[in-house]
């Protein structure tokens, strides 16, 4: 907008400023167009809305209309076989006026008159002007032909011939502050050339459907991008260049996600993506209506396209990247809005799998062969590649565990499915995430492996209507290798139970959970951490004291669903009914002291210690004598057992309430692929990844 | 702003000129006030070291894109950069250079090199044995006895003038026979 009213005041200016010098007669509709066309550097890389309506205004300004003066002016001048002078000009504005008809329009007549027009200068290219032109005009050709290679030759050719001789000069007349001085001629439209250059290799390209060919202009660009595009805020403001659009397309051309510097790969790239960002606003505003699954079509039409430009690994990484992306965003919404038309993609996990094998294969001998300059950008890849193969698996396998109770006739076959993209992660997991391999794969794949695992546990046990005892066995390994990997997912232990009372193996439960817990409580990693209170130590700190006493592990798997109102409730029960089992013992001791002959059996007092005997004087035969002792002894032990089992509670309790403030971690984790947990959760994963969780694999 | 309104103006007025009076100042740029036989110092050899500067850094992207389209096995691009980069070493790359106070000036000397040793890797890269040892031998000629000047080569990294020829005569020259040269000069220049 900057840029559009800067032009608009200086061509105003320069209309007031004739009109001022030369007073109104000389201000006939002719010369204003004059100036227009002298200085259309300025503004005729605009786009086509814009510029139509600039000349339609330029038209009011000068009382005719730049077709009407076109005619008038120049199509019913005979040209001579070798123009003047005042010919050149004459011609040079004739064919400006024609591109900028044809740049307003898309008429490609009125480029084909602008080309005839300029051809008539080619041979006198040795003024910068009529140079430019000529090639700017040529250019223009070429894309409308869908020449690309003639397109690459006259842009290189514009810079050569005219940019970089007018570099010098204008570097001369800055450092003078002669750049504004009339003398400065074509040398002062040298920031002008920078931008339409840009513009013309970035957008107007694009616009025009050039994919393929253009990357000998990398160079160009890279030199526009280097403080020529936005260097010079005095006569563009940065604001208004293209330097913004030039400074991403360079981040790209030279990153992590480029096909080894390819500029014709780099656009397609880019006009993908953008593509993909309208289908996401349509997705967000309408829904998975007729326009958005139009829209999510023609992206990924047009990542299909990029793909097929890509050269390189890399190239087929940042396509593949992005389209799991734009297949786990798809699924998401599915699932989201519980519709489910047909899209079609040509992109699958597999082919994203490979492409990541192929990566992870390369390693530190061959990352260079893929297309990376450096290996920062090879492992960013690689972790960006893995982290949407990873939320792709996980959105499309919750999709199918959605479809699962939406369809409940097909309530197996969904959930298998479920579990099946489930393992294809955890596969690719257990083997990559290993010391040899673990630099490519991401922090949070380590949550991930766990969602996994857990998934294809619940996809078996709570969405799968017959899962056959088979399937009850995975989904309790799972499970555990769930465990292991994130032992602070509450939700996970009652599964474990309800899965093995299924099976009738609720007494196998300790056994099964125990080493997930002491895995967690002897973890270094997970000891350092805490004590350097590094984020979320205190709730880490409480869920490991929990987790070194076995009664709190029995509370996080049976407890689960029962308040902790009601726990507390059964603790006072229990209170009660020692109290009860004390009364009766101590009655029954009573009887005992009062009717013996022998010496009375040891007794209980009231804190369950040894007591000494009681009397009551009362006479017991043998027969009642033994049955007394008998009754004694039971209650006794019942005032032990329950007086060791409130104890043992009075002391889990608050342990096992206290997990309960736990909740939500995982939560947090999935919704955040940079929670410092994820590096938490890598680390012990390594302390003991090659003993005991490889067993997820199967 | 007021500035910037008054250099609008002054662009208007320079307009007016063109439209109302159909007059055209020679430009700058046809001018012979930018070449300066030997700028000793202050703002002229402060613009020449710019004007290396930017020389070298439009090389080395020169240079990347080759090396893109290289990897890529892009032959018709590379024939395309190749004609280009011939018109840009004979138009401004060598002019720029064919005067000796450069490589001799304490202020330039490192650039002088540097731009030339990215140059032969250009050319060799583009298969133009005969410039690239036409250039290797005018280093050996114009920096004989100062090897240790310091100059960026390869990109990015600085080493010592004997040590960039060591490189690039490793990296571009593996075969010193002189036949076999005459042969590759043949084959591809």
């Amino acid at each position: 907008m900057d840029l559009r009213r800067a032009r608009r005041i200086v061509l105003s200016a320069t209309v007031s400023a004739l009109a001022l010098l030369s007073g109104a007669a000389a201000f006939a509709a002719g010369n204003a167009w004059d100036g227009y066309l002298d200085y259309a550097y300025v503004y005729s890389s605009a786009d086509s809305a814009a510029l139509k309506a600039r000349i339609a205004q330029y038209g009011k300004e000068a009382g005719v209309p730049l077709d009407r003066y076109i005619t008038e002016q120049f199509e019913t001048t005979v040209d001579s076989d070798e123009p003047g002078p005042d010919d050149e000009l004459r011609i040079r504005r004739q064919a400006i006026g024609y591109l900028l008809l044809y740049l307003a329009s898309s008429d490609a007549d009125q480029l084909e008159k602008s080309v005839d027009a300029i051809d008539q200068l080619s041979e006198q290219l040795g003024r910068s002007e009529n140079h430019y032109w000529y090639h700017y005009i040529h250019a223009h050709e070429a894309l409308e032909l869908g020449r690309e290679h003639d397109f690459v030759g006259y842009v290189l050719d514009l810079w050569q011939k005219v940019v970089v001789p007018l570099e010098e000069p204008y570097q001369t007349m800055q450092a003078l502050s002669l750049n504004d001085s009339p003398a400065a001629g074509f040398a002062a439209a040298l920031p002008y050339l920078y931008e339409n250059v840009a513009r013309l290799i970035l957008l107007r390209s694009q616009e025009l459907g050039v994919d393929s060919g253009l990357d000998p202009l990398g160079s160009v660009i890279r030199m526009l991008a280097d403080g020529r595009v936005g260097g010079h805020p005095d006569v563009i403001p940065v604001s208004a260049s293209s330097k913004e659009y030039l400074t991403r397309i360079i981040e790209r051309l030279d990153g992590a996600e480029s096909d080894a510097g390819s500029l014709t790969f780099t656009l397609a790239l880019f006009e993908a993506a953008k593509l993909h960002d309208t289908a996401r606003s349509k997705l967000a505003s309408e829904g998975l209506g007729e326009a958005t699954v139009k829209a999510l079509q023609v992206a990924s039409a047009s990542y299909q396209t990029a793909l097929d430009r890509a050269d390189t690994v890399q190239g087929e990484a940042a396509v593949h990247t992005r389209t799991l992306r734009l297949l786990g965003e798809i699924y998401a919404a599915k699932q989201r809005l519980g519709v489910d038309p047909e899209i079609q993609t040509t992109f699958t996990l597999e082919d994203a799998i490979d492409v990541y094998t192929r990566m992870a294969d390369a390693g530190d001998d061959g990352w260079g062969a893929l297309g990376y300059l450096q290996k920062p950008d090879y492992v960013l890849a690689m972790r960006g590649l893995w982290e949407e193969i990873q939320e792709a698996s996980l959105n499309i396998a919750d999709y199918y565990l959605a479809q699962s109770q939406a369809l409940p006739h097909k309530a197996d076959e969904h959930a298998r499915n479920a579990a099946r993209l489930y393992t294809r992660y955890l596969q690719l997991f257990l083997y990559y995430a290993t010391n040899e391999g673990k630099e490519g794969v991401p922090d949070s794949a380590y949550f991930a492996a766990h969602e996994a695992a857990r998934g294809i546990g619940d996809a078996y046990l709570i969405y799968a209507k017959h899962p056959t005892s088979e399937e009850i066995d995975v989904a309790i390994r799972q499970y555990r290798a769930a465990l292991k990997i994130f032992p602070f997912d509450r939700q996970i232990w009652p599964g474990i139970t309800a899965a093995l009372q299924r099976q009738g193996r609720e007494s196998e439960y300790l056994e099964l959970v125990r080493p997930a817990a002491e895995g967690a409580t002897r973890s270094r990693a997970l000891t350092r951490w805490i004590a350097s209170n590094e984020p979320e130590a205190e709730r880490l700190k409480t869920l490991v004291s929990a987790f070194s006493d076995s009664l709190v592990l029995v509370y996080l798997g049976y407890a689960e669903g029962k308040g902790i109102d009601e726990l507390e409730a059964g603790l006072s029960k229990l209170t009660v009914q020692r109290d009860e089992a004390k009364t009766r013992l101590k009655s029954l001791q009573a009887q005992l002291a009062g009717g013996s002959h022998t010496a009375p059996p040891a007794a209980m007092s009231d804190e369950g210690e040894l007591a000494g005997p009681l009397g009551t004087g009362e006479k017991l035969d043998a027969a009642q004598l033994s049955q007394l002792n008998k009754d004694i002894d039971e209650a006794s032990a019942l005032v032990e057992r329950l007086s060791t089992q409130i104890e043992a509670r009075r002391r889990t309790l608050p342990l096992y309430k206290s997990t309960l403030e736990t909740d939500g971690l995982s939560d947090e984790l999935r919704s955040r692929r940079d929670h410092p947990l994820h590096a938490l959760l890598r680390r012990m994963y390594h302390e003991h990844a090659d003993v005991d969780v490889t067993e997820a694999a199967y | 702003m007021a500035k910037r309104i008054r250099r609008l103006i002054g662009l208007a007025l320079l307009g007016a000129l063109a439209g109302c009076a159909s007059y055209e100042p020679v430009p700058l740029e046809d001018m012979e006030t930018t070449r300066v036989a030997k700028p000793l110092g202050g703002e002229t050899l402060a613009e020449k070291s710019r004007t290396m500067q930017r020389t070298h850094a439009d090389i080395v992207r020169n240079l990347r894109t080759l090396d893109s389209m290289l990897m890529r096995g892009d032959d018709s691009g590379i024939q395309l950069l190749k004609t280009s980069f011939y018109a840009y070493m004979d138009e401004h790359v060598e002019p720029l250079l064919a005067k000796d106070w450069t490589s001799h000036h304490p202020e330039l000397a490192g650039l002088d090199a540097g731009i030339r040793f990215v140059a032969i890797e250009m050319l060799s890269k583009l298969e133009s044995p005969h410039r690239a040892e036409a250039l290797i031998d005018d280093v050996k000629l114009r920096f004989r006895n100062r090897g240790d000047l310091m100059v960026e080569y390869p990109v990015g990294r600085r080493t010592k003038l004997d040590k960039a020829l060591e490189l690039v005569e490793e990296e571009y020259w593996r075969d010193d026979d002189p036949e076999a040269r005459l042969s590759a000069r043949t084959e591809t220049d």
